[in-house]
């Protein structure tokens, strides 16, 4: 008895132990960046965003720097951070909700500019934001940036929707076919919302609520709840309930309209008069990157201006740079100019993604809402 | 016990001395035939629960998703504080129970006609009829029911005629019951056919001989003696479905405990919280597991 | 037993009924597999082969398949002998916690899906144990395990102890009477607990997702073709799977049934 005893209290013991030691890594310190480039290693294991690694301007990398580019979607920027911290990619393409949380945690290592020979054409409007800059120390380069838009099918939604009201009145017309992002950063788009509708609540950066805006914007979902059908977080599943009729009006991206054009389903989409959330999103090296030679040669290639134009062109969001915009200008006439590349000022009403903090960035201090209480409100939302 | 220690014929070979040395021994018999299952299981699997459930106490920084080793309850206090999640476990176990009374009352007459009824040859290819569907890949299953159930997919081309409507995005709950039923199905029948199967004919026979029409006998012969298989096959339609959140998310927007559990762990990186909520179902299943095997459904798995 | 002609007639229909419920959205799965356009609409809008094509050429298919057949035979391969040795230990012995192993045992395969891959999967970080086909033939033989366990003490709840020693008697050891005796007995037990533990590893997703490393088995490999790019290819790959799955599961069924027909039924 005393032996099955002792065996059980080390056994214990031991499980404590395990506990203890086990679970997620605090941050590692960030790994020196480096002085100059070596060779490229053969492989390159990203994390991105539908649409941003396609085979059309990934075949000329592989064969021009033979670096084997093999891709894995995140489908919000919470599943790329997951990701990232296990240490098995190279590189991120990482929203504003994303990049800041990596940085802290130690999970992508700051770049050395010098060795990005094209980052000296990027938009001065693209560099240092706070988003991909901390302390002067710059974590990536950028590979677009484009609003959330507001999508309808058009045999279907009339008149065509020039406002959010359509999504968030809960007497809509289209209650049970409303579509919203599955993401706790939706928030963000309620904030937006209640910007024009409730200008007495006073918010100016939709990232940073204190409690009664907060909480608005959350009453404000929880009555959105009651018109939705059918959340999204995959593209392909937005593609899929706007093709069969399931989701007839809500949030998208251009590229998802893109592929339903495609599809020759009827669509159209708009940036309603209220504004909208936005992204732009960098690519970042990991701490722990096992091929970063590639990993600069992708970052260097994603920003040149044939690459870029291919890549801003497909998905439907604005390149990073004047040469990016030439360029695809010959891949589809106009395409700078509907998403407003070169308009500072359209992008200023554009609020991109952001990491939720306590401290609130004004006079008001360490009262707002950081991204753990976006995230337990996103869950209450849903029910 | 005598052992047959003559030796046979051709000599004695190590793998025979080895074998009567441990027929001679059986608690080293025993020991050896055990360590393997038992080390697997309670070191690496039940291990591994422990320390899941020791993880439900610590918490997490919110911004670089660092486990914290901060042991306290604040975890279990926000399930019980929050009426979401009241909400999506009452959610949860309801249609796993919905699911699990469906599914029998469907697999019962046909596991009864499978095994009493139909002739031999036909019981066989009933069963591989059963047993095929297993093979088919669970998603393409889910992914088949959201084109059926979609808005313009086939169920609503057969009942829009009739001016019927299908079970559309917002009614989540009763599509996942519908789709849990369905998928659940062959593991429902299987269990009572093989229940069905094990009863003697002669009880059946003596049963007639005292005068009970067909359906008494029913009733309080063959019930009786089935109802272990239906628990034990309610196990897996209950767990199965208390557990999933692929279904869930594929074809509705109302949330499991799993879906909830996944996205903190797999998504927003909160490994604790997920494993608090994990207890939930976990303990659910041990006391149904207590339960089903008083009912004596552990023999008839 | 024979019943009144109405029972026997509702029974028959109760059991097309549930046939034809199955079948039904199988079906479906099939059509689509052979449907014209990318998009997984209703009605279909033209027939074409050229999924086939794509599924067949695409080489990521034919590894994600190789690797679950490996994962599941190696799964399969553990559970059977672990599974018949816990399951002679029960039947055959009288011992301290004799009764908890058949409950441990169900475990794996009763909680969820999600319980057991987060705990799998911190329990190999803590050790320090890469992710990898090992790792997931672990996991699926975990709840593997208790399928054979069950089959072989079912059937050995029905052996005889006396046939083993009848055979020992007339001269033969241990060994030969577990080869030519006990063995025959829970040979087809085996089989059927075999046959289902390899369907479940094999279209096992959920703790698979937490158990691999960089490999993946057919279901995770049509989970991220779904979410990247649904197309018919997906039902092209279920369908293959279906036909080839119709042979060893008939195969078995006619083995197990010759054998067992004759317990239980007088």
């Amino acid at each position: 008895m005393r032996k099955r005893k002792a065996a059980a209290a080390i056994a214990s013991l031991a499980l404590f132990v395990a506990a203890c030691t086990g679970g997620g890594a605090t941050g590692s310190p960030a790994p020196s960046v480096p002085g100059e480039l070596g060779d490229t290693e053969g492989a390159l294991n990203l994390v991105a965003w539908a649409g941003y690694v396609e085979e059309d301007w990934v075949a000329p990398f592989e064969a021009d720097t033979g670096c084997q580019v093999n891709a894995t979607l995140g489908n919000t920027s919470d599943e790329m951070v997951t990701l990232m911290k296990t240490g098995n990619y190279d590189g991120v393409s990482a929203s504003g909700d994303a990049s800041n949380r990596l940085i802290a945690g130690g999970d992508v290592a700051a770049v050395n500019l010098d060795l990005i020979p094209n980052y000296a054409n990027v938009f001065e409007g693209l560099k240092n934001k706070p988003h991909n800059t901390v302390n002067g120390v710059a974590y990536g380069v950028p590979h677009g940036r484009g609003a959330n838009l507001l999508m309808w099918r058009t045999d279907i939604v009339d008149p065509a929707p020039d406002s959010w009201s359509v999504v968030f009145d809960p007497d809509s017309m289209y209650k049970g076919k409303v579509t919203a992002y599955d993401a706790p950063i939706y928030i963000a788009d309620a904030a937006v919302y209640l910007m024009a509708t409730k200008p007495e609540l006073n918010i100016t950066n939709p990232y940073e609520l204190d409690d009664a805006q907060f909480t608005a914007a959350v009453d404000l979902l929880k009555q959105q709840r009651t018109i939705i059908g059918k959340y999204w977080s995959l593209y392909t599943d937005e593609i899929a309930a706007f093709t069969s009729g399931d989701s007839v009006v809500g949030t998208t991206w251009q590229v998802i309209k893109n592929v339903l054009d495609g599809e020759s389903v009827p669509v159209e989409v708009t940036l309603p008069k209220e504004g909208a959330t936005g992204w732009s999103d960098t690519w970042m090296i990991s701490s722990k990157a096992k091929n970063p030679n590639c990993m600069y040669a992708w970052m260097n290639y994603i920003i040149s201006p044939a690459a870029n134009a291919a890549a801003t062109v497909y998905f439907g969001e604005a390149p990073v740079s004047q040469a990016g915009c030439d360029e695809a200008e010959k891949l589809s006439p106009g395409h700078c100019e509907t998403f407003h590349a070169t308009d500072e000022d359209y992008f200023s009403k554009v609020y991109f993604w952001a990491t939720p903090q306590k401290e609130c960035g004004d006079s008001r201090g360490a009262v707002c809402k950081d991204f753990a209480e976006w995230n337990a409100a996103w869950t209450e939302i849903k029910g | 016990m005598t052992t047959a220690s003559a030796t046979p014929p051709g000599g004695a070979g190590l793998v025979r001395r080895t074998a009567s040395a441990l027929y001679r021994r059986p608690r080293l018999q025993l020991g050896l035939l055990l360590t393997a299952p038992i080390g697997w299981l309670v070191v690496a699997y039940l291990g591994s629960l422990a320390i899941l459930l020791v993880n439900s106490f610590w918490r997490v920084d919110a911004f670089t998703g660092a486990i914290l080793l901060e042991p306290g309850l604040h975890n279990f206090e926000r399930l019980l504080s929050g009426e979401v999640f009241r909400t999506i476990t009452i959610r949860t176990l309801g249609i796993a129970a919905a699911v699990t009374v469906t599914d029998a009352l469907i697999a019962f007459p046909i596991a009864y006609y499978m095994a009493r009824v139909a002739g031999p040859r036909l019981r066989g290819w009933l069963v591989v009829a059963i047993l095929m569907p297993l093979w088919s890949s669970y998603l393409v299953k889910v992914y088949a029911w959201r084109i059926i159930l979609q808005d313009n997919g086939p169920l609503n081309g057969i009942l829009r005629p009739l001016g019927l409507e299908g079970p559309d995005v917002t009614a989540g709950e009763i599509r996942l019951w519908i789709v849990f039923s369905y998928l659940w199905l062959p593991y429902m029948i299987l269990p009572i056919f093989a229940g069905l199967e094990r009863i003697p004919n002669s009880l059946i026979e003596a049963s007639g001989d005292l005068g009970a029409r067909s359906w008494q006998t029913f009733r309080r012969v063959v019930l009786p003696l089935a109802f272990p298989a239906v628990v034990a096959g309610s196990i897996f339609t209950f767990s199965l479905t208390m557990g999933d959140y692929i279904a869930p998310n594929q074809l509705s927007s109302v949330q499991f405990i799993g879906n909830v559990v996944q996205s903190n762990v797999g998504i927003a990186g909160d490994l604790p919280f997920a494993a608090a909520f994990a207890t939930v179902p976990v303990v659910v299943m041990v006391l149904y597991l207590i339960v089903a095997r008083r009912l004596g459904a552990f023999e008839s798995l | 037993m024979t019943g009144s002609r109405v029972a026997r007639l509702g029974l028959r229909t109760a059991t097309i009924a549930g046939l034809a419920f199955i079948y039904v959205p199988l079906i479906i799965i099939v059509i689509y597999a052979f449907s014209e356009s990318r998009a997984l609409a209703w009605p279909i809008r033209g027939l074409s082969l050229r999924w086939w094509e794509q599924a067949f050429g695409d080489p990521d298919a034919r590894a994600a398949l190789i690797t679950s057949f490996q994962a599941a035979l190696g799964a399969t391969g553990i559970a059977l002998l672990l599974g018949s040795l816990a399951s002679f230990a029960v039947q055959r012995y009288r011992f301290f916690g004799r009764e908890t192993i058949s409950f441990v045992v169900i475990l794996p395969i009763a909680l969820p899906g999600i319980v057991t891959g987060m705990a799998l999967n911190s329990s190999f970080r803590t050790f320090g144990i890469d992710l990898s086909l090992f790792t997931i033939i672990v996991g699926h033989a975990t709840f593997c395990v208790v399928i054979v366990y069950n089959n072989v003490i079912a059937r050995l709840r029905r052996t005889a102890r006396s046939i083993e020693e009848a055979s020992m008697d007339l001269g033969a050891d241990t060994w030969q009477t577990f080869r030519y005796v006990t063995f025959p007995v829970i040979r087809t037990a085996l089989l059927a607990g075999g046959l289902l533990a390899f369907a479940l590893s094999f279209d096992e997703v959920i703790v698979t997702t937490f158990t691999t490393g960089g490999n993946q088995t057919l279901p995770i490999y049509i989970l991220k073709l779904l979410s990247r790019d649904p197309s018919p290819t997906v039902n092209v790959i279920a369908v293959v799977v279906i036909v080839l799955s119709a042979i060893p599961v008939y195969v078995a069924q006619r083995l197990s049934s010759d054998a067992g027909a004759t317990a239980g039924r007088a």
